[in-house]
């Protein structure tokens, strides 16, 4: 049974967290310390969050901005993956392409979202990009260093054995590389919402960026603190179908928990 | 006759690594640059889609020699680092506090945790609705940002500390203060100097967004201002100040965790 209590404290204590929080909100709200346009209690945002739910327009706003994410975020970490195996397998790749990746990678990535605006338009196309140029970078150092770090033993084992480059890379070292790779896939899935909701600041007319930027500037913020949260809960979400994955993949590994030590090849 | 004996390599002839690296890497730069070239003429594209290398050397000497760009560089290097300054204490801070106290480290902990899987940047606009467009909501951004993945990291290195040692230290009763100094803060060290990365590169990003959002100065207001007016040329150029500006303090805050923690692992 102690393994259950365990367990059960390990739900019930952050929810209890975040009822206090809740409470300490809403009490701050109605005894309006400060004026109720400016913080609305947190009833109103969950009216907020009700009300668009039904009339459809938060699926209108959440429709484009899951789409963009999830296209750009499989098509930047699948890029990477390719690249990192790319660089670890051919030294003149390596020689060629690291020193520039590496000074492309200092660039904050949001920074482009303009540059990518003026020439993709807010269609899906600029979003996926910058979308995965944001979880690029993540995964392609994971991969890379987990390409790098195969067992030299089992190579030289398959080898020995007459096994080819393609086969030994496919057999020994992608599998071996699964475990960094998805600290990096983790890491990346807030980024990639944060690239969407940056293309959507910059200029959109639809999604749940544009949706927070609007209702901020005609001050209705319960509806854009509902968006907010919606998109924690869609990182949240995202976040344990990583995890998930993770899992049955790793199956030898069982669940870690969330990464602590996040990535800073971001 | 005699022939060079077996297995032998002139030492001479052999190009040492460093050097077939910047060439190799000069070479892609080269087709880099003929390619940027080759599209502007093959597609004749008008600068105000593609400008010239040249435009944008011009574009960064302007900024940087003129000084166009200093006002800019100023305010998101006050937004960036002083927001990051104050997300990194109350991350430090709170973290010991939640650390040393076990039913806060197990209410607040999975908390945070979770709040790290969300882009908290989307808070950027009511953020501005609250603090204005100067550079108070800029460093509030910036600082809610910097505070989490340093609050994880806080704990998580606290918790690390060695169960052995922390024995021996309560056998020989040391006060609490002793052991967090003594065992558990040079545990967590290496933890908090890498969030310290982590949380230097998202001021940036919470900078610059805020900076697109709404502000009066800044390299993101730079950037966002003249990609209304298609000068793209300076976008390029503000683009790559950034980088530079970024990668250089990531590079001094690597720097300082090497030396801070020299017993660490190099990771």
């Amino acid at each position: 049974m102690a393994w259950l209590a365990e367990r059960v404290r390990q739900v019930a204590y952050p929810a209890a967290g975040v009822a206090v929080l809740l409470l300490a909100w809403h009490v701050a709200a109605v005894a309006s310390w400060v004026p109720s346009y400016l913080l609305p209690e947190p009833l109103k945002v969950a009216a907020s969050i009700w009300r668009t739910t039904l009339d459809g327009t938060l699926w209108m706003h959440l429709k484009p901005t899951l789409q963009a994410t999830v296209v750009g975020y499989v098509a930047g970490s699948l890029v990477a993956i390719l690249l990192a195996a790319l660089v670890a397998e051919f030294k003149w790749v390596e020689r060629a392409l690291l020193l520039h990746l590496l000074a492309l990678q200092s660039i904050p990535k949001v920074s482009v979202a303009p540059l990518v605006f003026l020439w993709l338009g807010f269609d899906i196309g600029g979003k996926v990009l910058l979308v995965g140029l944001i979880c690029f970078f993540p995964v392609f150092a994971n991969a890379l260093a987990g390409f790098r770090a195969a067992d030299p033993n089992l190579i030289d084992l398959m080898r020995a054995a007459g096994a080819g480059r393609a086969h030994i890379w496919w057999h020994v070292k992608l599998p071996g590389a699964f475990s960094p790779i998805f600290a990096g896939l983790e890491v990346s899935v807030a980024f990639a919402l944060i690239g969407c909701v940056v293309m959507e600041f910059i200029g959109a007319t639809r999604g749940m960026g544009f949706m927070i930027q609007d209702a901020s500037n005609t001050f209705d913020l319960a509806l854009s603190l509902s968006a907010v949260i919606i998109l924690g809960l869609v990182g949240l979400f995202g976040n344990a179908l990583v995890r998930i994955a993770r899992a049955r993949m790793l199956f030898w590994e069982g669940d870690r928990g969330a990464g602590v030590v996040g990535s800073s090849h971001v | 006759m005699s022939s060079p004996p077996a297995g032998s390599r002139q030492p001479g002839w052999a190009v040492p690594e460093s050097l077939k690296v910047v060439l190799a890497s000069a070479g892609t730069f080269c087709v880099l640059l003929l390619l940027w070239l080759g599209v502007i003429r093959a597609f004749a594209l008008p600068p105000e889609m593609l400008p010239s290398p040249a435009a944008v050397l011009v574009a960064l000497s302007d900024g940087w020699i003129g000084g166009t760009f200093w006002p800019h560089i100023a305010f998101t290097v006050q937004g960036s680092l002083g927001g990051w300054l104050i997300g990194v204490v109350i991350g430090v801070v709170a973290g010991v506090v939640v650390a040393e106290w076990r039913i806060a480290r197990q209410v607040f902990y999975p908390i945070v945790i979770g709040i790290q899987s969300m882009p908290t940047v989307a808070i950027a606009p009511l953020i501005i609705v609250y603090f204005g467009v100067g550079l108070p909501s800029k460093l509030v951004t910036v600082a809610l940002l910097c505070c989490f993945p340093v609050f994880v990291n806080t704990v998580a290195g606290l918790m690390s500390a060695d169960a052995r040692l922390l024995d021996l230290y309560r056998a020989a009763s040391a006060t609490r203060w002793r052991t967090l100094l003594d065992v558990k803060l040079p545990s967590a060290a290496d933890h908090m100097l890498a969030s310290l990365q982590i949380a230097l590169v998202l001021s940036f990003i919470g900078c610059v967004v805020s900076e697109f959002i709404a502000s009066r100065a800044g390299l993101g207001h730079l950037i966002k201002t003249y990609s209304n007016d298609l000068n793209v040329a300076v976008m390029f150029a503000a683009i790559a100040t950034l980088a530079v500006i970024g990668g250089g303090l990531g590079y001094l805050v690597a720097l300082m965790r090497r030396r801070v923690v020299f017993w660490g692992r190099q990771a």
